[in-house]
């Protein structure tokens, strides 16, 4: 009986011991090179956003704008594979991949943007092989003004015309009877001989 | 040449009369004087009211315009149909044109001369609107900031108001009520055609063809945006009828060919039609 009580006694110790080496060893395998946790992810990591500025901050609908933004990485590692997102109005508009930062080094990333016009909200996200870093995503805002449309002067232009075209109304009848004289054009005398 | 002459000089001067004739007749109305009273009204509402609410002013002049204006297209629309609607076929109606028409006054000068009329009419209750914007826009902001969209704004609510007047004028020419003239002319412009250019909108075609679409640039012009263009969009092809806005030059194009096909078109019906 002692022999078959010490066996299950030996038996549990050995799944508990090798339950206990599995949950231990598993993040260690993790940091492990060579391994498919090799890089790190984005959770973790301390790459940041530091700020979001434009070349001109009092753009018109159409202008080309350069958003710039640094990103610093604030770890004791280099961390690679960074994608930098530029996103518009939660809408992902530029992707900048394969960004590398060494330990404690900042990187200014543009990007050329074409701006449309009224209140645009610029954002940046960052990722880490592929995992966004939480919180991570900074915001700047910037009021695009429209584009004037059209011009006075082809409003002026447009009244001579109508205009023109009244009065030249007026007098295409006396016109017209100058040049044919047997034809009245809807004149009074056309329309009394006709009752 | 002489006898050319003559008849030029002869149909100016009847026209000049018709305008004038036409002109009184307005000044008599009590048309003139209600589309007056909504002309001064309607801008020293959005005055008033954000001054007793203390709810304040928008930001720029220029948004503060493009919401003050928001009426004027309603006030063009029912101005037009209160000046133009009998134009034509009160005469035919009340039958004074046998009274009228065998005088030696061309049809022709005789409705031009009202339609001018009406024009001046409609163009004198636009710019009391806009000279009452314009001085509530000096009184809060400062007179620099009546700004050149504002002008531009100004410049094409005169034109469409000559469109919408051309409209109701061949309706006039048409049908043989003058109160089925404005009533139709004013549901035409006020609801039937921004329908179909709704509808039009909803189903991803531009109604760049509708003058009523066209008359979105008096707002427009005043580059009020303050929304986000680039945000979530709805309904078929991703838009809710806010995915197109009028080109300006297509826009004043579009109201132009209206003007003038439409002036033509009654002409000729109002001359080819008889007395009943």
């Amino acid at each position: 009986m002692t022999g078959i009580k010490l066996n299950k006694e030996i038996k549990i110790l050995v799944i508990t011991l090798i339950l206990t080496s599995i949950l231990v060893l598993i993040p260690s395998t993790g940091a492990q090179p060579g391994s498919i946790m090799d890089q790190p992810t984005g959770m973790g990591t301390e790459v940041k956003v530091l700020n979001i500025t434009f070349s001109d901050d009092d753009p018109m609908e159409g202008d080309k704008i350069v958003i710039s933004t640094y990103i610093k990485n604030n770890g004791p590692s280099p961390v690679t594979n960074i994608t930098v997102s530029i996103i518009l109005n939660n809408e992902i508009i530029k992707n900048i991949t394969d960004v590398t930062l060494e330990a404690n080094e900042s990187k200014l990333i543009e990007y050329e943007w074409t701006t449309d016009k009224g209140q645009q909200n610029i954002g940046v996200l960052l990722y880490v092989n592929g995992f966004p870093i939480q919180n991570s995503m900074v915001y700047n805002s910037i009021y695009v003004e429209q584009e004037p449309l059209g011009d006075v002067a082809t409003l002026f232009f447009a009244i001579i015309i109508i205009f023109v075209f009244v009065l030249s109304l007026v007098i295409l009848p006396s016109i017209l009877t100058a040049i044919r004289p047997e034809i009245k054009p809807y004149s009074h005398k056309k329309n009394a001989s006709k009752k | 040449m002489v006898s050319f002459v003559n008849d030029l000089r002869s149909d100016l001067n009847h026209f000049y009369l018709s305008i004038s004739f036409e002109l009184r007749k307005h000044f008599r109305r009590k048309g003139l004087i209600m589309a007056l009273i909504l002309a001064v009204l309607l801008p020293l509402i959005f005055f008033i009211i954000p001054i007793a609410f203390d709810t304040g002013f928008a930001d720029t002049a220029n948004q503060f315009a493009s919401s003050n204006l928001a009426f004027i297209n309603i006030l063009i629309i029912i101005s037009a149909a209160i000046f133009t609607g009998d134009a034509i076929n009160s005469e035919f109606e009340k039958k004074t044109g046998l009274i009228l028409f065998p005088t030696p006054q061309r049809r022709n000068s005789i409705f031009v001369g009202r339609f001018i009329a009406a024009i001046i009419g409609v163009w004198l209750v636009v710019s009391i609107y806009y000279l009452i914007t314009a001085l509530e826009i000096t009184n809060i902001y400062g007179f620099s900031e009546v700004s050149i969209e504002f002008l531009k704004s100004f410049l094409i609510a005169l034109i469409y108001s000559v469109c919408a007047i051309s409209i109701i004028f061949l309706l006039s020419s048409i049908l043989k009520k003058t109160i089925y003239s404005s009533l139709i002319g004013f549901f035409l412009l006020m609801m039937i055609l921004p329908i179909i250019s709704m509808v039009l909108q909803l189903a991803d075609v531009e109604p760049w063809f509708i003058v009523t679409y066209s008359s979105n640039l008096m707002t427009n012009v005043l580059a009020a945006v303050t929304t986000s263009t680039a945000g979530p969009e709805h309904g078929p092809g991703g838009g809710f009828g806010a995915g197109f806005e009028p080109d300006f030059y297509v826009g004043i194009g579009v109201m132009v060919a209206y003007i003038m096909i439409f002036l033509v078109l009654s002409l000729i019906v109002a001359n080819r039609r008889r007395m009943e």
